[in-house]
């Protein structure tokens, strides 16, 4: 404490190297955390600890002792805080990247020394400032020719991209970020130069008008749009400064937007930028892609971060340069956010502080121009981060890679310092003075607005923005952590992960169903239980928040996957796939009393394993492999509705007079001619005339009230999806018969005849295993009663069969393309064990072949599993 | 184990990351209120005017408000110099500050390096070019 209670602003050796002490420090920790984090990831001491920003650490180490020394025997009367700054930044800057990317790192620490180089023995000629002053013409058409040249030998070294780069053999250097640096001495030398004539508008801004157009024109023509901006805002701040009218100011910023309407208009590069930028969730994947990626970096950060190494900022589109800020936001939080804001603020600051009590005129506005170059360019693309601006490509001074850039601020900071050298205590006047602190006020305004914004996405978006289906770090984290296992109902495994922390696999041990398990694939989204279940799978839920909290904290990831044991018994699954392995359509058992799913089959299906290669032979296949049968699909029931028809019959007390029956017309079920007159079985084998015998006692526009009786219509929670039916419009002349139902709805409404008139919802999961209380059953909805007792009980009479304690039906519709063939059994009412239903749809086979899978699956089922 | 470990490491580094912003804002604040000192009356009253290029020459202390300089024998700050106009410059105490106006001299006045067309505050160390004569300014502060 004490030690800070001693440090003042004129104890500039003191204050200085505190601050590179506390920098060190922070840097240090930064380190070391990143060390550790590849451990902290896995859970596991074998995996190899990262080491290499040490080697940056270190080197930043001795050259900002360097600096800080000859600093101290060369600059007195510097400014003590740019130093620090400044090196505070670009070693932030430079461990993200060797974070990001090793190799990248490697090249930034090259150009970081080169800089430091500069700023070293740049401290002991601080007469070279007025060199600059002396050749400004002959600096800036340098400066031009050299960016001139990119238009015949100008490259992009990463491959296709803009072409504003020189150099070979592996050293590349962008002319346009020097020329910033050239454009700024040149305007303050000559408005310097000219100073008595200022108030003469005309005569001071034709000379370097032309200029400026020259420059803007290169940059313009080569889109390099973001350093364009930098240098219009530029011109504008030294016109406002010199000549003292706010209106040049607003001139400017209404050419800017005119300019940026303009290029709105006519070049599409702009267009997708300004669309991103207005309206990003239009074109998530498209055209604002980075720009979300970005601000969910930001709201993954959250408030402490994530750690150094602990996030996954590299899913953000090119981080190490222009999205830098975004990827700190991430590992250090808003803590780190707000800290870079504030230390360019704090620049900016000093650069007006300097500018203020610069020596001379020359001096006062290229301290300024230089200061309003570093904060404005920082705004620009801190701005395009947060989505504050639109998006801008241009570096963040100090932070990001590339070594022309570094190397120009570096510089800038070089002149910077040699200004607060020379500066003078003098008291400046206040109309002198005016300009700068607008000019500072503006710059700070941003700077806290960015700030503000910052905060917005970090906190109160966060939660949203995470939660997105484009946020990435959902497919990194399902490589380290666990997903849930799916259990049958005894615990047998349905669908395992298996593998260690960092390439964990989802295994499938029952092929029939990986329509019902479904998918979750990085890419193609989820599907099934992987959707339905997500958040137990994924260990949202089933966990006391807390825990859910802390492992965030901890691993900036959610605990470990919970398991779910599904109704499914795998015997029955079994009893289905060995019986129709040979057909195509859908099956499903349930039991009548609770709703429970106990085998669902769907033929046919795929391979869950091989979805990545064969997805598009899946996706286009006419036989639809990836859908669900038994919820998904519809099926025209036909004769099935006799069922439902004699139940509403008898509940209304309608009188079925089988004596008004003649003929049983074309049957699934070939009869005998005594059969074919006797209702009963006509009705049990499908028989089409006898069907519609029974419908033409139902009142005409009755159809919807069975709909809704039976629940057709009803929009419920199940696991997987399905659609509801629609109900009938009234002058519609459509048959009952032509309703389309899923074999999962049909089971649903036929169980009302094996559990005494009362209908369930279906499920397909039980329980979930939490960690304090084990299996945590789900509940269970309560029934709904369709029809009264008897009514269900006398149409299970009705359809029984003579050999098995058990009520059928068998219809077939063979007569279009697609045939289908229904078979629809339950268990009778006074069935002692558990009741089931069971229903069986094929789209291939016989009507025969339909009934006697269908018997012999149902006996199968109740001789083995009537416990 | 590791985690909570590294959790304590990334809350101190958030802590630091707190600690640089505090001590620049720290240090600025005391700056401010130096000066604010500095600045409150009698502060400076004097300066002492030297000759550049002839340090060995006597100085000139002056302690009145408003004085001449020029060729002429009457000004305070008598300098006879070919190039320096009769009544070349008028400096003067307001406010705490010490100014400098050119009197439409001849030759022009220069404040360190540039030609002055306005009056303007001088302050510790300014170069001071009056004709061919350079003169280094020295304000005196009476608390120091």
């Amino acid at each position: 404490m004490n030690q800070i209670k001693n440090i003042f602003f004129n104890d500039r050796d003191r204050l200085q190297f505190s601050l590179f002490f506390l920098g060190g420090l922070i840097l240090f920790l930064y380190s070391t955390v990143l060390t550790f984090a590849p451990v902290i990831r896995t859970m596991n001491w074998q995996t190899p600890i990262k080491w290499e920003q040490w080697v940056g650490f270190v080197v930043w180490l001795i050259l900002s002792f360097l600096i800080h020394k000859s600093s101290i025997r060369f600059l007195p009367n510097r400014d003590p805080y740019i130093l620090p700054i400044v090196y505070m930044l670009a070693g932030i800057g430079l461990l993200t990247i060797f974070r990001l990317s090793i190799s990248f790192g490697w090249r930034q620490l090259i150009w970081f020394s080169l800089s430091s180089c500069v700023l070293f023995f740049g401290v002991k000629l601080p007469t070279i400032i007025n060199l600059l002053r002396r050749y400004k013409y002959i600096w800036l058409t340098l400066g031009l020719l050299v960016t001139g040249l990119t238009f015949f030998f100008g490259i992009y070294p990463g491959g296709e991209g803009p072409r504003l780069w020189l150099g070979c053999c592996g050293i590349y250097f962008q002319p346009s970020e020097p020329l910033k640096l050239l454009f700024i001495i040149f305007l303050s030398a000559f408005f310097a130069d000219n100073w008595a004539l200022r108030k003469n508008l005309s005569v001071l801004i034709m000379p370097s008008l032309v200029i400026v157009i020259a420059a803007i024109l290169i940059l313009f023509a080569q889109r390099d749009l973001g350093t364009a901006t930098v240098f219009l805002i530029i011109y504008a701040f030294f016109i406002f400064i010199v000549s003292g009218r706010k209106r040049s100011v607003i001139l400017f910023l209404s050419i800017i937007v005119i300019a940026g309407y303009f290029g709105y208009q006519n070049f599409s590069v702009i267009q997708i930028r300004i669309d991103g930028w207005l309206n990003p969730w239009v074109d998530a994947s498209g055209g604002s892609y980075q720009i979300i990626q970005s601000i969910q970096a930001i709201a993954a950060g959250r408030i402490l971060g994530t750690g150094p190494g602990l996030g996954s900022p590299g899913i953000v589109p090119v981080a190490i340069s222009d999205f830098i800020f975004a990827a700190i936001s991430e590992e250090l939080g808003l803590f780190g956010s707000i800290f870079i804001v504030s230390l360019f603020a704090f620049l900016t600051y000093r650069g007006f502080s300097i500018a203020i009590k610069g020596r001379n005129q020359y001096q006062r506005l290229l301290a300024s121009g230089i200061t309003i170059f570093l904060s404005i360019q920082s705004i620009l693309i801190i701005g395009g981060n947060t989505r504050f601006l639109p998006l801008t490509g241009v570096t963040l001074p100090f932070m990001s890679y590339g070594g022309s850039s570094l190397l120009t601020v570096f510089i800038a900071i070089l002149i910077l310092l040699w200004i607060s050298q020379n500066q003078s205590s003098r008291a400046v006047v206040q109309d002198e003075v005016t300009p700068y602190l607008i000019t500072y006020s503006l710059i700070v305004f941003s700077f806290i607005f960015i700030a503000l914004i910052t905060t917005y996405w970090a906190t109160i978006r966060s939660d949203g923005l995470l939660v997105r289906t484009d946020n990435l770090r959902k497919i990194i984290n399902d490589r380290y952590v666990p997903r849930g296992d799916l259990l049958d109902r005894q615990n047998n495994p349905i669908l395992i992960t298996s593998g260690d922390r960092g390439s964990f696999e989802r295994i499938l041990q029952e092929p029939s169903l990986s329509t019902t398990v479904g998918y979750n694939h990085p890419f193609l989204g989820q599907t099934g239980l992987e959707a339905s279940m997500d958040t137990y799978l994924r260990g949202l839920a089933g966990i006391p928040t807390s825990d859910i909290w802390w492992n965030e904290l901890l691993y900036a990831r959610p605990p470990d996957g919970r398991d779910i044991r599904t109704t499914i018994d795998l015997n029955r699954q079994q009893q289905l796939v060995d019986t129709l392995q040979d057909y195509h359509g859908a099956a499903v058992i349930m039991n009548a009393k609770t709703g429970e799913i106990l085998g669902l089959w769907s033929s046919p299906s795929f391979n869950p394993a091989q979805l990545d290669e064969a997805w598009d032979e899946l996706s286009m296949d006419e036989n639809a492999p990836l859908i669900n049968r038994v919820s998904q699909g519809k099926y025209e029931i036909g004769e099935i509705s006799s069922l439902f028809t004699y139940a509403f019959l008898i509940e209304n007390s309608i009188e079925i007079g089988p004596d008004n029956f003649f003929e049983a017309g074309n049957c699934a079920i070939p009869l005998s001619s005594l059969e074919r007159k006797n209702l009963k079985i006509a009705l049990m084998s499908g028989c089409e005339n006898a069907n519609q015998f029974l419908n033409s006692l139902i009142e005409v526009g009755k159809e919807n009230e069975i709909i809704r009786k039976f629940g057709w219509d009803e929009n419920y929670s199940f696991e997987l999806p399905f659609e509801p039916v629609s109900l009938m419009a009234p002058e519609s002349q459509q048959s009952f018969g032509s309703t389309l139902l899923s074999p999962l709805q049909v089971a649903r409404s036929v169980s009302a005849f094996s559990n005494a008139g009362e209908i369930l919802y279906p499920r397909l999961t039980l329980a979930v295993n939490t960690p304090q209380q084990n299996w945590v059953i789900f509940s269970a909805k309560e029934p709904i009663r369709t029809i009264d007792t008897l009514s269900a009980n006398q149409t299970a009479n009705y359809f029984s069969r003579k050999d098995y304690p058990a009520w059928e039906i068998t219809s077939s519709n063979d007569s279009g393309e697609n045939p289908i063939y229904w078979y629809v059994t339950g268990t009778m009412p006074d069935w002692q064990a558990t009741p089931l239903v069971f229903v069986l749809t094929l789209e291939n086979g016989s009507s025969q072949e339909v009934r006697e899978l269908g018997r012999q699956i149902m006996e199968q089922i109740l001789t083995s599993g009537s416990k | 184990m590791t985690a909570i470990v590294v959790l304590i490491l990334r809350i101190i580094l958030a802590i630091l990351l707190l600690g640089f912003v505090g001590l620049l804002f720290l240090t600025t604040w005391r700056q401010l209120k130096t000066q604010i000192k500095l600045l409150s009356p009698d502060s400076s009253s004097s300066i002492r005017i030297s000759f550049k290029e002839n340090p060995e020459q006597e100085a000139f202390v002056i302690k009145q408000t408003d004085v001449l300089l020029g060729r002429d024998p009457n000004c305070k700050v008598h300098i006879p110099d070919e190039t320096i106009s009769a009544q070349h410059a008028r400096l003067y105490l307001i406010d705490q500050y010490w100014w400098i106006h050119d009197l439409n001299s001849t030759n022009g006045t220069f404040l360190n390096d540039e030609r002055i067309d306005q009056p303007c505050i001088l302050a510790d160390n300014d170069m001071l070019q009056v004709g061919n004569v350079k003169l280094i300014i020295h304000t005196i502060n009476s608390h120091q």
